[in-house]
């Protein structure tokens, strides 16, 4: 750095690059600025204001900490507690997913036909349009539906409080399956087979050598996909609300779909904002975790 | 003699634990194959009901699962009919607008960025990360309704454009994916082209990119790929119904035909809607493979 800066042919690139390199930056700087840095802001204020989004922002009312107050223990804190809890309960979905990931990774990692074609077929539900597959299931679990005659059952499962919740749960982990699978599959195949040779070599056990050496190579990867998981998994929307709407009668309303309907049919923006930014915290919280587990993980 | 002889039983004894090894083997692996080939099953299933859904009269719609009578009668209802309140073509048409044009700009967009960031030295560079680092943590839900309101004030909600414009100043993600990739290019191929007399952007558009094309085809299809899918954002930022895209108007045909008789037709709408993802998955499926495992690798 010093040095560059002692040769006045350097110093000249130097302007130039600094400028280019801004100059190439600068569009994505733009688009984050008005699009990400600018709507944080208003959210932020919003949380204050008696907001519909009929009226100009600077038009509505501050009306102080009101919104906190009803979302987090008023009005709508029934409401917001429950689409929390509901959010969780589609969660349910992550350590089944990875554990069948790991199970059909280790199949596909043998040496046997067919391995190829079993990988593109737990993979295409991952690459569905997710509306085309939800209506799918909706069409499929109702109550004259396909899942309902095939078993001769009458089951409501649209309609119940925890069955809506299989289903979702039931959906999240067909479309997301062949991803963990593959992930999982990309772990085993960076295990290095000279190491399990050696071991095999000593006399070590098929369950030893999976227990000591594959275990751990595949410990990267479920975090990732936990991590991943829980932040995808607090922010759903698509499944549920495409499923059954906002939920309201069967109690399958998520934390995005709260946000969503206090803006789009109870025009309280203001209330969607702090359901917004209680949702966010929960994600940064999940962030710091993942942070602080990296750096402790690296030190080692 | 005797030394020969247990000589004689070891070899013997090798040779049948290998091919009891071998037998082991085949007998696993018809175990796993036939495991994997019932869970193979059981995960097309929805999608194969599916299919074959679409092609039945409404009658038949939950008492067989192959057609009895194979019928095109839903799929001509969705192009043409007058049930569906803004025509599948029309949906294609806004699909492709919504898509195509986004992807290339946003990913040459994303890939000036990372030039930058991998072979440029500038001052503020590793500020200037940190805080697109930082944008990636903010839930999509925390921007979403205020960002309603800007594309008010831009004018934008008339029409496909607010899905448009803003995804074609660049996407953070593809930034950081292309700057590891550039990493691994060396800096004396772009060092090269400036001492050849290149400016940055001949060094840019005739030495980086096409060194770079593999990288930018995977994110012009992942990135495609997702925009096509995307039922949120067309939710929220699009209003009139003669723009919506395949995930609208499929949804919106859905919730107003909520019989029996409508199951034909929301089938054959869904399936339609994802033939060209399905094409697409179909053509470049070891690079759209290849890039997950990459980035499990890394992770």
């Amino acid at each position: 750095m010093l040095l560059e800066v002692s040769k006045p042919k350097g110093r000249r690139l130097g302007w130039k690059e600094n400028y280019v390199g801004w100059l190439y930056c600068l569009p994505i700087i733009i688009g984050i600025l008005i699009f990400t840095a600018f709507p944080i802001i208003l959210s932020l204020y919003s949380t204050v204001l008696d907001w519909s989004g009929f009226q100009e922002i600077f038009d509505a009312k501050v009306i102080g900490f009101d919104n906190f107050k009803t979302v987090f223990t008023g009005i709508y804190s029934k409401t917001f507690w429950k689409a929390l809890g509901n959010t969780i309960t589609m969660m349910v979905q992550i350590p089944i997913s990875m554990l069948l990931g790991v199970l059909l990774a280790l199949g596909m990692n043998r040496k046997m036909a067919g391995a190829k074609v079993f990988r593109v077929l737990y993979y295409l539900p991952c690459i569905t349009s997710v509306v085309a597959v939800t209506i799918l299931f909706n069409r499929m679990f109702s109550l004259n539906g396909a899942i309902n005659s095939l078993f001769g059952k009458e089951i409501n499962w649209l309609q119940d409080d925890v069955l809506v919740k299989v289903v979702v749960n039931i959906l999240i982990l067909w479309k997301g399956l062949g991803y963990s699978t593959l992930m999982y599959l990309a772990g085993l195949q960076s295990v290095s087979t000279d190491q399990i040779e050696a071991a095999k070599i000593d006399g070590a056990s098929g369950a030893k050598i999976f227990l000591k050496i594959t275990m751990p190579a595949l410990y990267p990867i479920t975090f990732y996909l936990l991590v991943t998981g829980i932040m995808g998994g607090l922010q759903i929307f698509n499944e549920p609300f495409i499923l059954v709407k906002y939920g309201l009668a069967n109690n399958a309303m998520t934390s995005a779909s709260f946000i969503y309907y206090f803006y789009n049919e109870s025009a309280r923006l203001g209330v969607a904002a702090v359901g917004a930014w209680a949702l966010a915290i929960l994600v940064f919280i999940v962030t710091f975790i993942q942070m602080a587990i990296d750096n402790r993980k690296e030190k080692y | 003699m005797e030394a020969e002889n247990s000589a004689k039983i070891a070899v013997v004894n090798s040779n049948q634990k290998q091919a009891s090894m071998k037998t082991r083997n085949r007998i696993i692996n018809t175990v796993v194959f036939i495991i994997l080939a019932a869970g193979a099953i059981v995960m097309m299933y929805p999608l194969v009901w599916m299919i074959f859904t679409s092609f039945k009269p409404y009658t038949d719609v939950y008492t067989t699962f192959f057609p009895r009578h194979w019928t095109g009668a839903a799929f001509k209802e969705i192009f043409t009919g007058e049930k569906i309140r803004t025509p599948m073509w029309r949906g294609f048409i806004n699909s492709i607008l919504t898509t195509v044009p986004v992807v290339i700009v946003q990913v040459i967009v994303s890939a000036m960025a990372a030039f930058a960031f991998a072979k440029l030295k500038f001052k503020g560079k590793n500020a200037l990360f940190m805080v697109m680092l930082g944008t990636m943590m903010i839930p999509f839900t925390v921007i979403m309704i205020p960002q309603v309101y800007v594309f008010k004030i831009l004018g934008l909600l008339n029409g496909p454009l607010a899905v448009i414009i803003p995804k074609m100043f660049g996407a953070v993600m593809t930034v950081f994916f292309l700057r590891q990739f550039l990493y691994g290019i060396p800096d004396s191929l772009t060092e090269a082209a400036k001492l050849d007399g290149a400016g940055y952007n001949r060094t840019f558009f005739s030495v980086v990119l096409p060194l770079i094309m593999p990288a930018l085809a995977t994110q012009c299809i992942l990135s495609f790929i997702g925009n096509w899918n995307d039922y949120l954002g067309p939710l929220l930022y699009i209003q009139g119904s003669e723009w919506y895209t395949l995930p609208l108007i499929v949804s919106d045909f859905a919730n107003n035909n909520g019989g029996l008789d409508g199951v034909p037709e929301t089938m054959a709408a869904s399936l339609v809607s994802m033939i060209p993802i399905i094409i697409v998955f179909a053509a470049f499926q070891k690079k759209i493979i290849g890039s997950i495992v990459f980035s499990a690798v890394k992770g």
